[in-house]
């Protein structure tokens, strides 16, 4: 038990936790712009479509539409004060707070999108630990270091990746049980997801008629996909396991985009397993690289 | 398929306002905690972080208890996507096209439709059918049609209902029935 404990709570640099928390507001922040002309057009929006979810039950019905063009904006910009870590302990949780409304309510017209969950719960979580300690405007002026407090947080996120893939496996096997793997399910899926594409005038996967043709093909997939998903907490085991584990869960991703059309953002881009990683490299590379660019260029001016 | 859920909406709204509350309160006392460092001999960083684990952990497993489609929430979801047979790939289906003169047709993208969301125009479509709207849905459109130059050479829109074999269309190239819910010419202004 104690060894367990002390696995979980083993030290990480403070920026590898700041890494996420810049990442995430990031994400959000693009991910909330180019869902702009959504929001600002009608179409979606029509009150008799409106099933609330999750925290927008306690609504009583739909927004006004200056609320609801409201929303997008101003989660955007808490997302800005969120990645610059600025009164970090008190504006993260109202952003945190903001985007899961915001992205509860888009998703409280008839569809659930999939591939919003995963950010939410992300940053629900950054918001309650110390991920301001580093790269922050909180921080300037402090030296960061490495300590317990910024470990665990970045396995707690990397275990609700771990139980989202878990529960979609789970699913799989309580709606189709194990003959989910013959491939029969994943074909059809695959098959009717393409063909509402065509018929609602939305491009579809140039490959997909190739691969329904081919049924040992979606039997191996499906094996594949369960392997990926219920095989998902081995990723805790070592770091080594977690990217190996992180690049097939990534190709299963890029599978859906190939064969459906159906975008992950999260997960494509790597964020969803950026917790299991030494995610600070990229940026502390990019900062030092930012630094001697400055460096030179004041040295050029004297 | 399972039954509407059986908690009304205001009990859920009520519970989930009060574990709300309490876990702020729970993890605002274990974040002060934590600032300050050990109490009673217990190192309250660790206090703090099985706290925060077991409630994101339990709260992101949760829908387990619920029916994996029926239970679907946001965002603490049964992840149902891909797991359902559909037999036959059978796909019932609301669109809308624009037709030509000659026979010209195009199946008119989501984003003129309701949503950019092809899921989300989906389920507006079938919503505005199922309360009788086809028609109006159908000028909607067609006011959206009119002044786009890509549909000049199309004189009406029609909402349609197909019922087609997923599997079949692609692998056979065979189409199956079509039915007309409704049609409106798309009316333009004069130049």
């Amino acid at each position: 038990m104690k060894r367990a404990l002390d696995a979980w709570f083993a030290p990480a640099p403070a920026e590898r936790l700041a890494a996420m928390r810049l990442l995430v507001g990031a994400f959000a922040l693009v991910y909330l712009a180019t869902q702009l002309p959504l929001w600002f057009g009608d179409a979606q929006f029509h009150d008799g479509d409106f099933r609330p979810l999750g925290v927008v039950r306690l609504l009583g019905g739909p927004l006004p539409r200056g609320i609801r063009l409201a929303l997008p904006l101003v989660t955007m910009a808490l997302a800005a004060v969120f990645m610059l870590g600025f009164a970090y302990r008190w504006l993260a949780p109202v952003f945190a707070l903001a985007l899961l409304f915001t992205l509860s309510y888009r998703n409280s017209w008839g569809m659930p999108f999939h591939t919003e969950n995963l950010l939410v719960l992300h940053a629900l979580v950054l918001a309650i630990v110390p991920a301001a300690d580093a790269w922050s405007v909180d921080a300037r002026g402090r030296a960061a270091t490495s300590h317990e407090r910024y470990g665990w947080p970045l396995r707690a996120l990397a275990l609700i990746t771990i139980i989202a893939y878990v529960l979609a496996g789970v699913a799989k096997l309580r709606l189709g049980g194990w003959a989910w793997t013959d491939g029969d399910a994943l074909r059809e899926q695959i098959a009717i997801d393409n063909l509402r594409k065509h018929l609602m005038g939305a491009p579809m996967s140039p490959i997909a008629a190739t691969f329904l043709e081919h049924t040992w093909l979606m039997h191996a997939m499906a094996i594949g996909t369960m392997i990926v998903e219920l095989g998902a907490p081995i990723a805790l085991v070592h770091r080594r396991v977690a990217l190996a584990w992180s690049v097939a869960a990534w190709g299963f991703h890029v599978g859906v985009v190939a064969l459906m059309a159906i975008v992950f953002p999260y997960q494509l881009i790597g964020l969803a397993y950026a917790p299991l990683l030494r995610c600070e490299r990229p940026i502390a590379w990019l900062i030092a690289r930012v630094r001697r660019g400055r460096l030179k260029r004041a040295g050029a001016s004297e | 398929m399972p039954g509407p859920p059986t908690v009304p909406a205001t009990a859920a709204a009520t519970v989930a306002v009060t574990v709300a509350v309490a876990v702020t309160v729970t993890v605002t006392a274990a974040a002060a905690a934590a600032e300050r460092g050990t109490t009673a001999g217990v190192n309250a960083t660790r206090w703090y972080g099985l706290v925060v684990t077991l409630i994101a952990a339990l709260a992101v497993a949760w829908p387990l208890t619920r029916h994996p489609v029926a239970g679907d929430s946001f965002p603490l979801s049964t992840y149902p996507m891909f797991a359902t047979r559909r037999k036959d790939a059978r796909l019932y289906l609301e669109y809308v096209i624009a037709t030509g003169p000659g026979g010209a047709r195009r199946h008119v993208p989501p984003e003129l439709v309701a949503s950019p969301e092809v899921m989300q125009a989906i389920v507006s479509v079938h919503a505005a059918v199922a309360r009788g709207d086809a028609t109006g849905l159908c000028r909607r459109v067609a006011t959206r049609l009119a002044p786009r130059a890509g549909y000049r050479g199309f004189d009406e829109v029609q909402v349609i209902a197909g019922n087609h074999r997923a599997i079949d269309w692609f692998v056979k190239g065979v189409h199956g029935t079509e039915r007309t819910l409704a049609r409106c010419p798309i009316v333009r202004g004069a130049p």
